[in-house]
């Protein structure tokens, strides 16, 4: 089973997408800000990662920054979703090594889903 | 002839409204103590007045002490006018920065409460086959308003960039034709529902414009709702053809048409037509507007013929890249 981290502080729109990505049959880790969100890509190594921006403790930016100098996990790849739309933070994001980024309020959860499988490599 | 005529009456107001000071300043919301245009020229009056004075100070006077002494009272004038300037464009580059922190913060705030919602409603309703038809129902009115919302917040969102200057756009190289096919099949249900003939000539070449893939489906989609929405039935005919340099799009339909008399606020931001209301009450008069300020800023025009009862040519320009264009076999398509 495929493990996806979703790093995203709103509870709602991290239980509609946990969900949705659970019923495709992905195993599903949660992190509710920055610090966390890092610590457990380190320690779980998931296949791939969904990162806001805008997060508690540090920010998405600076998580993926950490998360793309490190060697563990450098390679994994990183979807952002967030409502930032500017694209200035969209430059800095795919600079910073996102694989794709995505604004929410653009989406239905079943194109995220597929983002995710296309990412993933399971399409 | 009426061009040049035009061009004279276009200068002539733009000169009457530059030199209404009063009014300039009432537009920018400062009081006219803070307003650097009315400061600017009652800086420039004084250093003529102080001019003037002093030259016929000295011819009566002759005392070198008391000249020095009014160059020195009208520096620390001058020096004050100028602090006040800088007060107010200051104060002015502030409430800038703050409008348009407010925007960012506003679109987040407002967008991830509406998205969460949406993503919800889409789980619940992929579940809800085994629900009764009225809570179905239910649930799609729930969608159906939340789609609303998150488009009026778009809308709104839009304007306010707009007005601030900072209209995000995320250009890159997109295929004309695909954006204007994909849009008219997604509209295929709303048109046999309003009982439209909807007639599309696609070009036989495609055309590659570099614009934001967004923008150019909402200006699309927005022309194309409007002529359904105020067609009341009838017929509306899709085209677009290389017009030199770029790609004229036409959507011609034969609804209410445009009363002579507002034919010019349509590009007014929450302008709506007096014959439409009826038709369609829930609109906001925001689209034409935001659709214009795109388009302009992407080195497009667009432009309208109107007859009421008759119905509308809306067309629109945009300009293609390097001119570049491919082949493509598509036949008319009738929906």
């Amino acid at each position: 089973m495929k493990k996806i981290l979703f790093v995203e502080d709103e509870q709602a729109l991290q239980r509609t997408i946990s969900e949705a990505l659970h019923r495709e049959g992905f195993e599903v880790l949660n992190a509710i800000d920055g610090d966390s969100g890092a610590r457990l890509a380190k320690t779980e190594k998931p296949d791939m990662i969904l990162l806001d921006l805008i997060l508690p403790r540090r920010s998405g930016f600076d998580v993926l920054k950490e998360l793309k100098e490190t060697e563990e996990t450098k390679d994994i790849p990183v979807i952002v979703l967030t409502n930032l739309e500017s694209p200035a933070d969209v430059d800095r994001a795919i600079e910073l090594g996102a694989t794709t980024y995505l604004v929410k309020a653009n989406y239905d959860l079943s194109d995220i889903v597929k983002k995710v499988k296309m990412a993933i490599g399971t399409k | 002839m009426e061009q040049t005529n035009e061009k004279k009456l276009g200068f002539l107001s733009y000169l009457r409204s530059e030199l209404d000071v009063v009014g300039q300043c009432r537009k920018i919301r400062v009081p006219l103590w803070q307003c650097p245009r009315l400061l600017f020229i009652g800086m420039g009056m004084v250093i003529i007045l102080a001019i003037v004075f002093t030259y016929f100070f000295v011819v009566i006077r002759t005392e070198p002490e008391i000249a020095a002494l009014i160059v020195m009272m009208v520096a620390g004038f001058l020096m004050v006018q100028s602090y006040l300037i800088l007060f107010a464009t200051e104060n002015l580059a502030e409430t800038n920065r703050l409008k348009n922190e407010f925007i960012n913060i506003t679109s987040h705030q407002l967008r991830s409460p509406l998205t969460a919602s949406k993503w919800a409603l889409e789980l619940v309703l992929e579940s809800a086959k085994d629900l009764p038809p009225e809570a179905q129902e239910n649930f799609r009115i729930i969608e159906d308003s939340n789609a609303r919302m998150g488009k009026l917040v778009y809308l709104l969102l839009q304007v306010a960039r707009i007005e601030a200057n900072t209209l995000k756009q995320h250009k890159r190289d997109v295929s004309f034709a695909e954006t204007v096919q994909a849009t008219v099949d997604q509209n295929k249900f709303f048109v046999k529902a309003s009982n439209i003939e909807l007639e599309f000539i696609p070009s036989k070449e495609d055309f590659e414009v570099n614009f934001d893939p967004e923008q150019l489906r909402f200006i699309i989609q927005e022309i194309l709702d409007n002529a359904i929405r105020y067609s009341g039935g009838g017929k509306i005919k899709i085209s677009y053809v290389r017009a030199n340099s770029n790609i004229l799009f036409e959507i011609k339909d034969s609804g209410v048409g445009i009363p002579k008399d507002e034919q010019k606020n349509i590009f007014q931001k929450f302008y709506r037509g007096s014959n439409i209301y009826t038709l369609s009450p829930g609109g906001t008069g925001l689209s034409l507007f935001i659709i214009k300020k795109m388009l302009e800023a992407n080195g497009g025009k667009i432009g309208f013929k109107s007859t009421t009862g008759e119905g509308s040519i809306f067309w629109f320009t945009i300009p293609l890249i390097n001119n570049s264009s491919k082949k493509i076999i598509q036949n008319k398509n009738q929906v």
